[in-house]
């Protein structure tokens, strides 16, 4: 059944292309605010990179947060998706898997422009460096889509899922600036297992929370 | 309307919390002529470490009632987690306004970006989203729940404060590390009165916005 759900979600995201081409735009937004904020040229820039790189993709990722549930308001989209005979969690899995996709396929497109554009070096051993990429991506998203179901049914969305999602990313975030400037320096696997293990940690724990509660937050 | 001193039990709980932290005023009042070493020079060990570990206690407390609060959807449960919250919330506030005081006594400085700080102060943001959450919703039951979830994912951030020491260098690092309590011997008995003394105001307190919560629910005010 989750087939079906995650091809639900692409065929209507290949349709309508809302998700993808927003969180593109606003990466190229972002990475042109940058250019403007540092001097790209300067020496001081590159040590800034790595959050910079993060910076940028976790705020795109948002607006795609934004999107994931409240584009299945209209017609009341949702409500038949609920009563429908599917396992809540597999909708949740579903809805994860998607955004999953989604956020990697815009990492793919704006990660060459800021390697070309802000002078990021790729990291030598790039298939390490992908694995963690995805890594990363699937913590994020299984945080994003618990926190954007518990969010978009209130009154002030917009507002609340942001805010709730930073501070609960922020294991994220530290770890993955700190991964990637180990990565860029070509250090060894073993100075940062740790925060590979706090990222794994929180992927596995927010899978299973959302799985778990999503029949919870799905109620009337 | 069942008033706060009416049971006995609170009575109990009041006069225990105002003993035990007359005692530690006390000691720690007798203790600042005794100047053992540079962290002892203002006695922040004697609050902010059992405020922040109170703190720790709330966030525990939360978690489960906001579980037992989805496992059998009872009132009685919402009100319970609201009210451990909220004193979690003011233990939180508390924990980080001494520290910053003390901050600025030993390191000149109100705030410094370091793990544990920066940690705390997450765990208070979060807290204040959680509050937002119960308001916004669409009907106080929906609230109730999205915010029993929030509470229960709250409880990431609690090891990641305790453990914020070991996993940073310490070049990084600025608060006092967990060795702390090998400097000085008189510390091993001074501290779990006062962890006790503030366990009891914590209990105190929630007992206290319990009460108060249960009777505004039960629409006793009117």
């Amino acid at each position: 059944m989750i087939k079906y759900l995650i091809q639900k979600e692409i065929i209507i995201e290949y349709r309508s292309k809302e998700s993808i081409i927003s969180m593109i735009t606003f990466s190229m937004c972002l990475i042109l605010v940058i250019a403007f904020l540092i001097d790209p040229l300067s020496s001081e820039f590159q040590k800034f990179l790595p959050g910079l790189y993060w910076l940028v993709y976790l705020f795109s990722s948002a607006l795609g947060f934004l999107r994931l549930y409240s584009s299945e308001k209209d017609n009341q989209a949702y409500n038949l998706l609920l009563i429908s005979p599917i396992d809540r969690g597999d909708i949740f899995l579903s809805k994860m898997i998607s955004i999953w996709i989604f956020i990697t396929f815009t990492q793919m497109i704006t990660l060459p422009v800021f390697s070309i554009i802000l002078n990021f070096n790729m990291p030598n051993n790039y298939v390490y460096f992908i694995l963690f990429l995805l890594m990363t991506n699937w913590s994020v998203s299984a945080i994003g889509t618990t926190i954007s179901a518990i969010g978009f049914r209130t009154k002030m969305s917009e507002v609340l899922i942001p805010m709730l999602l930073y501070p609960l990313l922020s294991p994220i975030i530290i770890s993955a600036v700190q991964i990637t400037e180990n990565m860029l320096k070509g250090y060894d696997y073993v100075n940062y297992s740790l925060w590979i293990m706090i990222i794994f940690t929180c992927a596995i724990f927010f899978t299973l929370t959302g799985y778990l509660t999503f029949d919870t937050l799905a109620e009337e | 309307m069942n008033r706060f001193l009416d049971s006995s039990i609170n009575k109990i709980l009041y006069l225990i919390a105002i003993i035990l932290s007359l005692i530690v005023i006390i000691i720690m009042t007798n203790k600042l002529n005794v100047q053992v070493n540079r962290v002892l020079q203002w006695p922040i060990l004697y609050y902010h470490l059992p405020l922040a570990l109170n703190t720790f206690l709330g966030c525990f407390l939360l978690a489960i009632s906001s579980l037992l609060y989805i496992i059998t959807r009872k009132n009685i449960w919402d009100i319970v987690a609201k009210s451990f919250a909220e004193i979690g919330f003011l233990f939180c506030f508390l924990v980080l306004v001494t520290g910053s005081i003390w901050g600025k006594l030993n390191w000149g400085v109100f705030w410094s970006w370091e793990p544990r700080l920066v940690s705390t102060l997450l765990l208070f943001i979060i807290y204040i989203v959680y509050f937002m959450l119960r308001n916004f919703s669409e009907y106080k039951e929906r609230g109730s729940r999205l915010a029993a979830i929030v509470g229960i994912i709250m409880l990431v951030d609690i090891p990641i404060i305790y453990y914020s020491v070991d996993m940073w260098t310490p070049e990084v690092q600025l608060h006092p590390q967990r060795s702390i309590r090998d400097s000085d011997e008189s510390i091993t008995w001074i501290l779990p009165i006062a962890m006790i003394a503030f366990f009891f105001v914590f209990i105190t307190l929630f007992s206290y916005r319990f009460t108060i919560e249960k009777n505004y629910q039960d629409g006793k005010f009117e």
